[in-house]
């Protein structure tokens, strides 16, 4: 490898990093206008130099675009799941409230119990709505999933206020839409999830 | 996906078009594609490695041009080259392309830019 060809590999790893593909071409290229070039190396070089100089830019936004593209397709992945696991819990919530708001307040006839039970429903279904929400990808999704996560823990403080919950509701009720709201603001303004 | 190949409608960059003609009669790897356009305009038109594989990437991306292989190159033998060919649908944007610079070459021959009157 001459000198020159080696002159160019450094100039290539410093412009064209990130490129995964194409820099093993570009030194072949290169050498075949080295050897055609028959000793005219300061016009191949100015020419090589601006060429590298436009093209680096380019090369580096398509890379970048790439890198984009990949973490894209990540954070749908984790938004999907997140939607799934907040249906999920928004179901148990729903079904675990309402079984309890039954039990003390039809059954024992206590009224804070049916209010926190009630209050438990809406919030369980709050979170139903927020996964559906996500999974819609609209551009109103973050705020609906946002909003109904905000209304899920206002829920919660008045079935606190109200009644005896079991523990388990209590987690669910009040982690669910804070481990929601965290995932949301990480992901982005929009949950991205492509349909 | 390069937003200026992924719409055959709008014109084609020129290298784009160059790189694309190279390709229409033969499969050629880098250099080849290079020498070709060298060749074809007097040396006019000449395009360097970094805006060829970038230019390649992005027409490949665009499914314009495809693989077609390594192989030791015929003249110099030396080592495997990859080889590109042009698609179907890489020939119908470089028609569109041609078809576009006709329309433009009729007006320009219309209004005596160009023609036998012109000296």
């Amino acid at each position: 490898m001459s000198a020159h060809e080696r002159a160019f590999r450094w100039l290539l790893a410093r412009t064209a990093h990130g490129i995964p593909r194409g820099t093993r071409e570009m030194e072949l290229a290169f050498r075949d206008l080295y050897r055609a070039a028959a000793g005219r190396t300061t016009r191949l070089w100015l020419e090589t130099l601006v060429d590298v100089a436009r093209s680096a830019l380019a090369l580096r936004i398509d890379a970048a675009r790439a890198r984009a593209g990949e973490l894209t397709h990540a954070t749908e992945g984790t938004m999907k799941i997140m939607a799934m696991v907040t249906m999920l819990a928004g179901a148990v919530v729903t079904a675990s409230a309402a079984f309890e708001g039954w039990a003390g307040g039809v059954v024992r006839h206590d009224a804070a119990s049916a209010l926190a039970g009630a209050l438990g429903i809406v919030a369980g279904l709050l979170l139903v709505g927020a996964g559906i929400a996500i999974l819609r990808a609209a551009r109103s999704a973050a705020f609906g999933a946002r909003a109904a996560a905000v209304g899920c823990l206002l829920a919660f403080v008045g079935v606190t206020a109200a009644g005896r919950m079991s523990v388990f509701t209590l987690l669910l009720g009040f982690g669910m839409p804070l481990l929601l709201l965290i995932v949301l603001s990480r992901g982005g303004r929009t949950p991205a999830v492509a349909a | 996906m390069s937003r200026e190949i992924a719409e055959p409608a709008a014109p084609l960059p020129a290298a784009t078009f160059q790189i694309l003609l190279a390709l229409v009669d033969a499969e050629r790897h880098g250099y080849a594609i290079m020498k070709e356009v060298a060749d074809r305009t007097d040396g006019a038109v000449r395009i360097g490695p970094g805006t060829l594989y970038g230019t390649l990437k992005r027409l490949l991306d665009a499914g314009l041009v495809e693989e077609a292989g390594e192989r030791a190159d015929a003249e110099s033998a030396d080592e495997r080259r990859r080889y590109y060919r042009i698609t179907k649908r890489g020939m119908a944007a470089a028609r569109t392309e041609a078809r576009r610079m006709e329309a433009m070459l009729v007006v320009a021959w219309e209004k005596k830019l160009i023609g036998p009157r012109t000296a």
